[in-house]
């Protein structure tokens, strides 16, 4: 009889994640322990670029052509970014596949959603202000200059202090700090997914000129800033946990939608209640950077499906689902 | 039944059966009690996993021929691997093919039977209590921080074969529904901004307001 394959499994299992723990120590230089400490000039120079690539990407106006990879599979896509009279409108069209297409169109610039409030400079949101921001959760790095798109960019490397997030390499334009190029790595350095920019122009054009067939047209809802107070009343269920640094992207109130942002990562739990009973179970699926864990279990008396979705690693969405209770003790 | 066979059973549930224990059981699969060897295991390691209705959905598998399937399906996929191939993978490939061909359809039988099945107990924890009591398995803490996760994303350690493929199925079912409202928020808290919506495959068609 072969004997104990579980244990087999865990030997396996704890080998896998010495090794990738020694890289990732390797990684970070040792750095556990750096959260309250001041910030570097370094951390300093990479955050004033993030802020400046914040505020590029809502208050620039520009159009381009991006492509989209990951795996094997790569799509072309356009966007379309304008600013005026105090909003912005952005129209992104799917060039290959279906030519489907996103709007949302006076979205007031003065709406500054949490994950930006994370990244800007000079804005607090759920910490302290003395604290170094996202610097606390990722290792930043200025990089060299490199050509993206025909223009000069400033490439900047930004690597998870802890296992809870992914890495990015991005590329931002030197003069306007718009992203021109990101890429989303794994801890083992595989990249995930990548955006980049294979064209762009700066300054508004004219809306005539559309040149795609669009038929199915997407606008995208606008979620209501935090509320905190109103929020807490009514809530049937809520997250327990989270990585350190990720705060809550809107008012959860009577949802069954659970939003999180560290200001690079967003992750968004949802929870299916279900009738009769579930048989316990989890599973997982990979999309590029984008991660999916659902979990069959019972909360209370009450069997519900949980799925959590977004570009964390899976193991991050696996400990967010462990950690959901009903907020109100007769919820059902 | 003898000892080896009992071992490839094993080994099958591990999904680490090789090619020679896949061929082991295939020759005996008809044997009734090389199936209910098979039903009990799933049975057993669904106990071990905390998995209280396991024991009333177990026994169905042994009703569906489970075996015959598995090799119906084998004996497909070798086809199609001998048909272009040199010795070498005369080897290599039915082992995959059979993880495969097992995984596929253990899916399929189970992968109904997850969701909304009446009637079953259910066992009461107190409200509020985290969902952990009925945890998965691995190392995994829900008190963050220095926590000790059982992976790093894309390696993660799977309970047991069957229940884990018919789960990563509705995890990627979900994926694909969820994917929208997810970037929906994603695309006004990244850098990214509203590149994000390149993840989704098709956009769904809105009334304009």
């Amino acid at each position: 009889m072969r004997a104990l394959p579980v244990s087999q499994l865990m030997q396996k299992t704890s080998r896998l994640l010495m090794s990738r723990l020694f890289v990732l120590l390797l990684l970070s230089g040792f750095v556990g322990n750096t959260a309250s400490a001041a910030c570097t000039e370094q951390d300093l120079a990479a955050r004033q670029w993030l802020d400046k690539m914040s505020h590029s990407l809502q208050e620039v106006s520009y159009s381009g052509v991006f492509t989209y990879e990951h795996g094997s599979s790569m799509q072309t896509l356009r966007i379309r970014h304008q600013v005026s009279e105090g909003a912005e409108t952005a129209h992104v069209t799917r060039l290959t596949g279906d030519g489907g297409s996103v709007m949302r169109t006076e979205h007031p610039l003065d709406c500054i959603h949490p994950g930006s409030k994370l990244v800007r400079l000079g804005l607090t949101f759920g910490g302290d202000s003395e604290d170094c921001g996202m610097a606390a959760h990722y290792k930043l790095e200025l990089g060299d200059e490199i050509l993206v798109a025909g223009r000069t960019a400033q490439v900047l490397q930004i690597l998870p202090r802890d296992m809870y997030r992914y890495g990015y390499l991005m590329a931002l334009d030197k003069e306007s700090g718009l992203l021109l190029k990101s890429q989303t790595m794994a801890h083992d350095g595989r990249t995930l997914e990548r955006f980049q920019f294979a064209d762009v122009q700066f300054g508004l054009i004219s809306s005539a000129s559309a040149g795609t067939e669009v038929e199915v047209v997407h606008h995208t809802g606008h979620p209501q800033p935090p509320q905190p107070e109103l929020a807490a009343t009514a809530r049937a269920w809520q997250v327990g946990w989270v990585p350190d640094g990720f705060a809550p992207t809107s008012d959860h109130d009577g949802t069954q939608e659970h939003t999180f942002t560290d200001g690079l990562a967003v992750f968004s739990v949802f929870l299916e209640p279900l009738q009769g009973s579930v048989e316990l179970g989890e599973g997982r699926a990979r999309q590029g950077g984008t991660s999916a864990y659902s979990r069959g279990m019972q909360i209370g008396a009450s069997p519900v499906l949980v799925t959590v979705i977004g570009e964390v690693p899976v193991n991050t969405a696996r400990m967010v689902a462990d950690s959901i209770v009903w907020e109100v003790a007769d919820a059902d | 039944m003898n000892e080896r066979i009992q071992e490839s059973l094993s080994a099958l549930m591990d999904d680490e059966a090789n090619e020679l224990e896949v061929q082991r059981l295939l020759k005996h699969s008809d044997a009734i009690e090389v199936r209910s060897a098979w039903a009990r295991m799933q049975g057993t390691s669904s106990v071990v996993r905390g998995d209280r209705d396991a024991a009333v959905l177990r026994p169905q598998f042994a009703d569906l021929a489970f075996a015959d399937r598995v090799a119906a399906g084998l004996e497909a996929e070798s086809a199609t691997a001998f048909a272009g191939s040199g010795a070498v993978s005369l080897v290599s490939r039915p082992l995959a093919s059979f993880a495969v061909a097992a995984s596929v359809f253990v899916a399929v039988l189970v992968g109904s039977q997850f969701i909304g099945l009446a009637g079953l107990g259910t066992d009461t924890v107190a409200p509020g209590q985290v969902a952990s009591q009925i945890s998965p398995v691995g190392p995994v803490s829900t008190l963050g921080g220095a926590a000790m996760p059982a992976s790093f994303g894309t390696q993660t350690v799977v309970a047991q074969p069957a229940a884990a493929v018919g789960y990563d199925q509705i995890a990627r079912q979900r994926l694909l529904r969820y994917l929208v409202p997810h970037t929906d928020a994603a695309s006004l808290n990244t850098p990214q901004g509203m590149m994000p919506y390149a993840r989704v495959a098709s956009f769904p068609a809105d009334a304009k307001d």
